[in-house]
């Protein structure tokens, strides 16, 4: 048995933590500074140890991998905005706490180093990433950070290709819009950029209601060859 | 040409992710050449996507996150193969834990009973959970999050590193979880956690042992020996190991700089 879990692990080691970069990458941009996004990785990896035997050795490994990762930050994320609003509405103030959810204003009270760590690393782009709903943030950082196909994030975020294509159009609209007003505040520019419309986050997630982007569209009105 | 037209916005993003091919893909460059419209906005996406992905690149990974990934791989593979271990243990090891069975046994039957902060700790020291600050910067983290007046254990007679610490709690008092690896002279390296709280009203429990006159409690928890040293302060510090005996642990702390300066009082009777 303990030679069985050696070989287990070294087989993880060997064809999982070659992604280890990918993850990285990926949770940099979904967590919220880079302590959450080790933390992410960490425990994105411990699962996925956890469940190795289940993996099909001839898939797609690191497609699994930030299968897991964005599940777990997606669970997470959900979890931190339940806790927020109980925060919220209670006007409460968590202090020390030993878990991984550590209502953000606690975290910082608790820790000055902190702080500063999150105000040096919370640049435009992280800001207006943070401010899209969790489905946009994966599939743009599926896409533009780690460069998986339609498909693949499609098998990543367990939903059809045309709702990725959705999601990314208007996740990238948004962040594009964020940047452009990022900017003006700051005095970079003089007027708003005219960017393309799209509709504001839905902090719930839910899909927008009418797709912009819909290749099946296009191929219908396609004429045949 | 003004299906191609109308799905311009469509095609633009497909085409600069990639995604486009064939047919279509012929279409859309034959139709790019005719159209200064869709030419222009085919264009200015490109500019757009390329400035976004460049802002989107992500730092390279920290080195210490691929040695934290092994470490805590290292925690589970104990924490799976604890439970058989114990069975493989000869001789006082073995009798131990049928006695712990027959305790488990009987707790099934009965209110479990309170936990000693020494157990309470072994069981927190048996969780894999990520550290808040790692190497030469983890006196002066301690300093500004925990307690100023802490003088973090240095030993004196064998190679130990200060790994890194974190915050957590021991019975809902704030704690400091401090993270120790020890080089033996052969070269292998054995892991050490304390965890520091004050243990003010707090029965302390285990074997009593001293060290020139020093008062330490010695005992097993979890699978872990645990050496607990309580200053003139009422600070308990609470040693725990995996890879340490009892009595090799006891040596261990023997030779911390917590022991140097001890009041009368404190003294082994």
């Amino acid at each position: 048995m303990l030679s069985r879990r050696r070989d287990s692990r070294r087989d993880f080691e060997a064809t999982a933590l070659p992604h280890l970069d990918a993850l990285y990458g990926a949770a940099y941009r979904l967590a919220r500074n880079p302590r959450d996004a080790e933390d992410l990785v960490q425990e994105a990896l411990l699962r996925a140890y956890r469940f190795w035997d289940t993996f099909e050795k001839d898939s797609n490994c690191r497609a699994w991998l930030l299968r897991i990762l964005t599940n777990t930050f997606i669970n997470e994320y959900q979890r931190r905005r339940r806790q927020r609003e109980v925060l919220d509405a209670a006007t409460a103030e968590q202090t020390a706490t030993d878990g991984v959810l550590v209502h953000e204003g606690a975290q910082a009270q608790r820790s000055p180093e902190g702080v500063l760590l999150e105000r040096a690393v919370s640049d435009d782009v992280q800001r207006a990433l943070d401010a899209l709903p969790a489905d946009f943030r994966t599939a743009v950082v599926l896409c533009d950070v780690e460069g998986l196909a339609y498909k693949e994030i499609a098998e990543v975020m367990d939903c059809p290709v045309g709702t990725v294509m959705s999601r990314l159009f208007r996740g990238r609209r948004l962040l594009q819009q964020s940047l452009a007003q990022f900017a003006v505040e700051q005095g970079y520019v003089k007027a708003p950029a005219a960017a393309p419309a799209a509709s504001p986050p839905d902090d719930a997630g839910g899909e927008p209601a009418a797709a912009p982007i819909d290749l099946g569209a296009y191929r219908s009105r396609r004429p045949r060859s | 040409m003004k299906h191609l037209c109308d799905s311009i916005e469509t095609l633009a993003m497909t085409l600069h992710d990639g995604e486009l091919a064939g047919d279509e893909l012929r279409d859309l460059e034959l139709h790019l050449t005719e159209c200064a419209s869709c030419r222009d906005h085919v264009e200015r996406e490109a500019v757009a996507m390329a400035s976004l992905r460049r802002r989107l690149a992500p730092p390279p990974t920290p080195d210490l996150l691929r040695a934290r990934i092994t470490r805590a791989l290292d925690d589970e593979d104990r924490a799976a193969r604890r439970p058989l271990a114990s069975w493989l243990l000869p001789g006082t090891a073995a009798a131990a834990a049928v006695a712990a069975l027959a305790v488990f046994v009987v707790v099934l039957r009965a209110p479990p009973p309170t936990s000693s902060v020494e157990d309470v700790v072994a069981k927190i020291t048996t969780r894999s959970r990520p550290l808040e600050v790692e190497g030469a910067a983890t006196s002066q983290w301690v300093q500004r999050n925990y307690d100023p007046s802490v003088a973090l254990p240095t030993f004196g007679a064998a190679r130990v590193d200060r790994w890194g610490a974190r915050l957590t709690d021991v019975l809902d008092r704030d704690a400091l979880q401090l993270y120790y690896r020890v080089t033996t002279p052969e070269g292998m390296t054995r892991d050490v956690q304390v965890m520091i709280f004050d243990a003010h009203g707090i029965e302390l429990r285990g074997r009593r042992a001293g060290i020139d006159g020093r008062v330490l409690l010695v005992g097993t928890y979890r699978g872990r020996s645990v050496v607990t040293y309580r200053d003139g302060r009422d600070r308990a510090y609470v040693f725990t190991s995996t890879q340490l005996a009892p009595d090799e642990l006891t040596a261990l702390v023997g030779t911390s700089s917590l022991l140097l300066q001890v009041r009368d009082d404190e003294r082994f009777p």
